[in-house]
């Protein structure tokens, strides 16, 4: 037994199921994406969600009024990812007509599962390597380099972007961005949580998304990596760099905070229960 | 190793314009006449590429539209290629020549 929504395709009224909604509603909002800038995205939203239509209309009977997830899954694998205006010339060397297996890959800073900032994790993605490892690495950095290490830390997670929208976190793991990669990964979701708590995240990680769309929109006019993200970045780099300037006339005293910092992990290290003899 | 088909899908994307071209020149047609006719072929491809295509030929001004009310379902829209996309086809055709004679000239 699933919950069923109904849904608005160009103006007709379909019944789905919960799963299918959600499935539905992350394509079309990557359709949107996708078409960001194109002076007819309206129009061309509304003929693939006609489209769409059509195609469920195919799976309805006078018996069976509701289409399921699986049926949308099928309807969106025969529409196949929507092609930006922008980016058809980009795409069409690496994205062959079934999809590629990976995508670009880009250096970001994600949230979730984050302690501090998100450097970590972003770079465990960037690598493909194990988070503690990563952690652990960046730990030995920092006492290799008696400390030095934080102020590169902290310079990271000043410049880095965030991965806020589903696109950019997708690039943090180097995964396509398409339909059918959402849906499997819906799919995996779904699969390995139980439907309640998959929903719940799922509801909640929408929300989060949103929220933060609506923070990017209000404070950069709608301009996504705009000039306005690469003068904070400037600006931050400037920063740092008269940071460095005025702790490098203040040696003695860095060298001080460093050594401390130094022997702390080092009577830790000592302190260690199998170091002790 | 990439297959022969893999070496030319940037190609195949890059002449689906000139096929619809083709398509639209001969009859008018609606987008699930194009999916049709394409999907017999090695061209095959899906809404997702097809409506965007269609949109910025519109914009071009070498195809336009007309609703038209179906049988069953909504009205839908109904392609035909204008004076500018006849030209357009023209040309595409001539380099599309031009092309391949090349392509037998050079080398072995």
């Amino acid at each position: 037994m699933n919950k069923v929504t109904t849904i608005n395709l160009n103006g007709k009224a379909y019944q789905i199921e919960e799963a299918a909604y959600t499935v539905l509603h992350t394509y079309l909002e990557q359709a949107a994406t996708k078409l960001e800038g194109n002076p007819d995205k309206e129009e061309i939203i509304a003929d693939l969600e006609q489209a769409i239509g059509e195609k469920c209309s195919k799976f309805l009977t006078p018996h069976k009024n509701v289409v399921s997830a699986k049926e949308i899954e099928q309807v969106l694998k025969e529409m196949g990812p929507v092609d930006g205006a922008k980016d058809t010339t980009e795409d069409s060397s690496t994205e062959g007509t079934t999809g590629e297996k990976s995508g670009p890959k880009k250096f970001y800073l994600i949230r979730e599962g984050a302690l501090w900032s998100g450097v970590c994790t972003g770079l465990s993605a960037y690598f493909d390597m194990d988070l503690t490892l990563v952690r652990i690495i960046f730990v030995a950095l920092t006492i290799i380099t008696h400390g030095a290490w934080i102020l590169v830390y902290f310079i990271m997670s000043m410049i880095v972007p965030h991965a806020n929208t589903s696109e950019e976190k997708a690039a943090a793991h180097g995964a396509p961005f398409n339909a059918q990669e959402l849906m499997n990964r819906a799919r995996e979701n779904w699969d390995h949580w139980n439907k309640k708590e998959w929903k719940k995240n799922w509801k909640e990680e929408k929300r989060k998304w949103k929220h933060q769309r609506k923070y990017e929109e209000r404070y950069y006019h709608h301009n996504h990596h705009s000039v306005l993200d690469s003068l904070v970045a400037m600006v931050w780099i400037v920063f740092f760099v008269c940071l460095a300037l005025v702790i490098s006339h203040h040696t003695a005293e860095v060298n001080t905070v460093a050594n401390e910092i130094a022997s702390f992990f080092k009577n830790l290290y000592n302190n260690l229960p199998f170091n002790k003899s | 190793m990439e297959t022969i088909n893999e070496k030319f899908a940037a190609i195949r994307k890059g002449l689906l314009e000139f096929l619809v071209l083709k398509i639209v020149a001969a009859d008018k047609v609606y987008v699930a006449d194009i999916l049709k006719t394409l999907g017999a072929t090695d061209f095959a491809t899906q809404e997702g590429t097809l409506y965007p295509l269609l949109s910025k030929m519109r914009r071009e001004g070498i195809v336009e539209y007309e609703w038209k009310e179906s049988e069953a379902g909504p009205p839908r829209k109904y392609y035909r290629l204008t004076a500018k996309g006849e030209k357009e086809l023209e040309e595409t055709q001539d380099y599309w020549q031009h092309i391949i004679t090349t392509i037998k000239k050079i080398g072995k």
